[in-house]
């Protein structure tokens, strides 16, 4: 695929549980995510969602659901906007706040970066996608909000592409790791330094007194 | 203050001078019965045009802003760049063969001509700031065209104010057109030039003081006020 003067070459990427695709910064990754949502065509090949080809469906009816790089604030009170997309896709907004463990947040006014990263996380299941793509989505946070996203992404059973640049959170969350380098997609690799991410990121916390 | 401040203040204090200490020394403010009536009839009209151009600007705002029609956005605001006299004149043969020369129809269509650029252009900057991030999350959260545009303009009301507030006060001041569409009804950037090329400044000082002062004031608090509901 092409984009903004650069290509991306996939061959095949397949996302079961959750696979990280890991990439420095100006890879392509987000290239790959918008395309693969349908905000991007892709040059070539077919894009296919638990069996079903969804290369020809746009964007809003592709069974996917996206949390972009960039934080987004809607103008709503937290439980408004979980209220307002709960009713659009039949879901029920309460089963998932609680599954996220995000009862906190409903009444807060002025949420915190992460605070505004999980409601939208909370917001992209509403859709009860069939697949998630995650690009960077702790990228602007600090540590304590990252730990705090990170902490409730493993708590999501739904397949996931998260997309990264910093391999201490790939290892920490991935089932699988992929790598984008030099416009190619190489992978996939099976994880095995979760053990070693735990022990880092539990490290880092104590230092950071972030528990 | 630092040194640029204070150039900046220096300088805007010398602009305002400018456009009111020589008035006020040469001429004593008078003002004519007829630029009430002018005051009126340009503030109803300029409501109208606000009317229609703000809802304009917000529809053609929101549809430029993908890649491909961005192009159209000049197509809209070149009129910025052209003498409206010159605007006048090109609306001129749709205005004289539809009869409607000297009307209240002809001004607010002049008005809404000139103003639109303005309410397109500072709503397409606000809309531009909320990233295109913004708009993929509501298109893959399933939302498309109009639910997507509500929502953008619920994210950017301070612009929506500042655009109807600014958007009116360009129909307010439009002078170039009328010239060549309507001189009635009176307006009062009409009468103030009418008033000059038959008696001179000092009978329209105090009507173009009002003018200036309260433009000014409406400025500041809409300076203010975006400042505040910015955080800033």
């Amino acid at each position: 695929m092409k984009a903004y003067g650069r290509s991306v070459s996939v061959g095949e990427l397949s996302v079961k549980g959750t696979t990280a695709l890991l990439g420095r910064n100006g890879a392509g990754k987000t290239i790959l995510a918008r395309s693969l949502m349908g905000f991007i065509r892709p040059a070539r090949g077919r894009v296919y969602v638990g069996g079903e080809d969804v290369t020809d469906l746009p964007p809003e009816e592709r069974p996917i659901s996206y949390l972009p790089q960039t934080q987004v604030a809607l103008p709503l009170r937290p439980v408004s906007q979980l209220e307002l997309f709960a009713r659009r896709h039949g879901s029920d907004w309460r089963w998932v706040v609680g599954r996220l463990g995000l009862e906190g947040l409903l009444r807060k006014e002025g949420l915190s970066g992460g605070e505004r990263q999980l409601l939208n996380l909370a917001t992209v299941l509403l859709k009860r996608p069939k697949a998630l793509i995650l690009d960077e989505p702790t990228s602007h946070l600090d540590f304590a909000n990252k730990a705090m996203v990170l902490e409730a992404l493993m708590s999501i059973d739904v397949p996931m592409l998260f997309i990264t640049h910093d391999p201490i959170e790939a290892a920490y969350l991935a089932d699988e790791i992929v790598v984008l380098r030099d416009g190619k997609l190489t992978g996939p690799v099976k994880n095995g330094m979760r053990g070693w991410a735990e022990e880092v990121l539990r490290e880092a916390g104590e230092v950071l007194g972030v528990h | 203050m630092d040194r640029v401040q204070a150039l900046c203040l220096g300088v805007s204090l010398a602009y305002f001078s400018l456009l009111t200490v020589p008035a006020l020394l040469t001429y004593r403010p008078e003002f004519e019965p007829t630029f009430l009536e002018a005051l009126v009839n340009t503030a109803l009209l300029a409501t109208v045009s606000t009317s229609v151009s703000v809802p304009l600007g917000v529809v053609l705002a929101y549809g430029t802003l993908p890649a491909p029609w961005r192009l159209i956005a000049p197509v809209v605001t070149f009129t910025v760049s052209v003498p409206h006299t010159a605007i006048g004149v090109l609306l001129a043969p749709a205005v004289f063969g539809a009869g409607l020369a000297d009307t209240a129809t002809a001004v607010a269509l002049a008005m809404i001509v000139v103003s639109t650029p303005m309410s397109f252009s500072v709503l397409r900057g606000a809309f531009a700031s909320l990233g295109s991030c913004y708009v993929e999350f509501l298109r893959a959260m399933g939302m498309r065209g109009l639910g997507v545009a509500a929502m953008m303009l619920r994210s950017t009301r301070t612009a929506l104010v500042s655009a109807s507030v600014l958007t009116w006060f360009r129909s307010f001041s439009e002078l170039g057109a009328l010239l060549i569409l309507a001189h009635r009804p009176l307006t009062v950037g009409v009468y103030v030039y009418e008033e000059f090329l038959r008696r001179g400044a000092g009978p329209v000082i105090g009507a173009s003081l009002v003018l200036a002062l309260v433009a000014l004031a409406v400025a500041i608090v809409l300076e203010r006020w975006s400042g505040d509901a910015g955080g800033r």
